[in-house]
């Protein structure tokens, strides 16, 4: 099966063919979900909704852009939802970024565990940096499409690309001596 | 010794994306697919409404119909009247149709047609593609 045929069967209420748009798209749209909530069941809910609204509205895709783009879409827009949902009342969404993250101790022994350093990097940004960085990092998409899913100014994705890509290397620089992580700060 | 290099932005994405290539997505659930569908399952079946036209066809074709055979008779039917004929084919022979010229030069028609371009200008306004946003 081709996208467009699961796209197009899915239109006309077809479960399979969904199904084989969640299980092409699962992976990537739990990441999302997750560097954004930073909590698995919170981010499991988040990944079900997405796929629900994403069924319940897939008739207004218009296929003006890619398929993941829209769904990334939504899967962002959700989980931030989710996450001003959870601190409403208490915490703005400036601070909620900054406070998201409860401190956490770096990895130790696992500097092949890759995926470990990552996830505890990338927990020390803000979330919507986080989900960013994902995005251009990870899914290696360009900047406007970034722009589309976040809806974000292109200059306002590109300062948290810049921020972002510097705190990482500070970050990780000292965990991965193999390599040469010197910082370019300006 | 020599000090090292520090990163150029290209290079640091380079490490960066390799980095991220080699740590992959995180795994959602293996079970997620099932417990959307058993979601949508749940839902009741979305109600097709379907959209009716405000007149219906056969109504829009009686009306063409009619309007049709009232010009066909119009133009078929003799000029002069004869005075004993019905009072309908009196009142059809008296009408006379406004003279078009003067129709369209009238302000009433004017101003119509001026309110007519600005709801259309107004409505192509409002409904235009919607660019991305720029900020928050």
């Amino acid at each position: 099966m081709d996208e467009q045929t699961a796209i197009a069967s899915a239109r006309q209420g077809d479960h399979r063919a969904y199904a084989w748009l969640i299980g092409r798209y699962k992976h990537m749209v739990f990441t999302v979900c997750s560097r954004v909530l930073r909590h698995r069941e919170d981010a499991e809910e988040a990944t079900q909704d997405v796929f629900v609204k994403a069924y319940q509205h897939i008739g207004g895709y218009q296929g003006g852009s890619r398929f993941s783009t829209w769904l990334y879409s939504i899967a962002y827009r959700t989980a931030l939802s989710k996450l001003r949902t959870r601190k409403a009342g208490t915490l703005g969404l400036d601070e909620l970024q900054a406070n998201g993250q409860e401190p956490q101790q770096a990895p130790e022994g696992d500097r092949n565990d890759r995926k470990a350093l990552v996830e505890w990097a990338l927990a020390q940004l803000p979330a919507e940096d986080a989900a960013v960085v994902t995005f251009f990092y990870l899914e290696e998409l360009g900047i406007e499409e970034i722009v589309t899913i976040t809806g974000l100014g292109e200059s306002n994705v590109k300062v948290k690309l810049h921020r972002a890509r510097k705190k990482l290397l500070t970050i990780l620089q000292d965990h991965l001596k193999e390599e040469t992580w010197t910082l370019h700060v300006d | 010794m020599d000090a090292p290099r520090r990163l150029t932005d290209t290079e640091a994405d380079r490490k960066l994306r390799y980095l991220f290539a080699q740590a992959g997505p995180l795994h959602a659930p293996d079970d997620i697919e099932a417990r959307v569908l058993r979601h949508l399952a749940a839902q009741p079946a979305a109600r097709v409404i379907e959209d009716k036209p405000l007149i219906a066809s056969w109504i829009w074709i009686a009306i063409g119909t009619f309007l049709l055979g009232l010009i066909v008779y119009s133009l078929l039917a003799p000029l002069s009247v004869d005075p004993a004929g019905s009072t309908y084919q009196r009142y059809l022979h008296d009408l006379t149709l406004p003279d078009l010229g003067n129709v369209l030069r009238s302000p009433w028609t004017i101003m119509g047609l001026a309110c007519a371009a600005a709801f259309l200008s107004l409505e192509a306004y409002l409904f235009r593609p919607q660019a991305v946003r720029s900020g928050r």
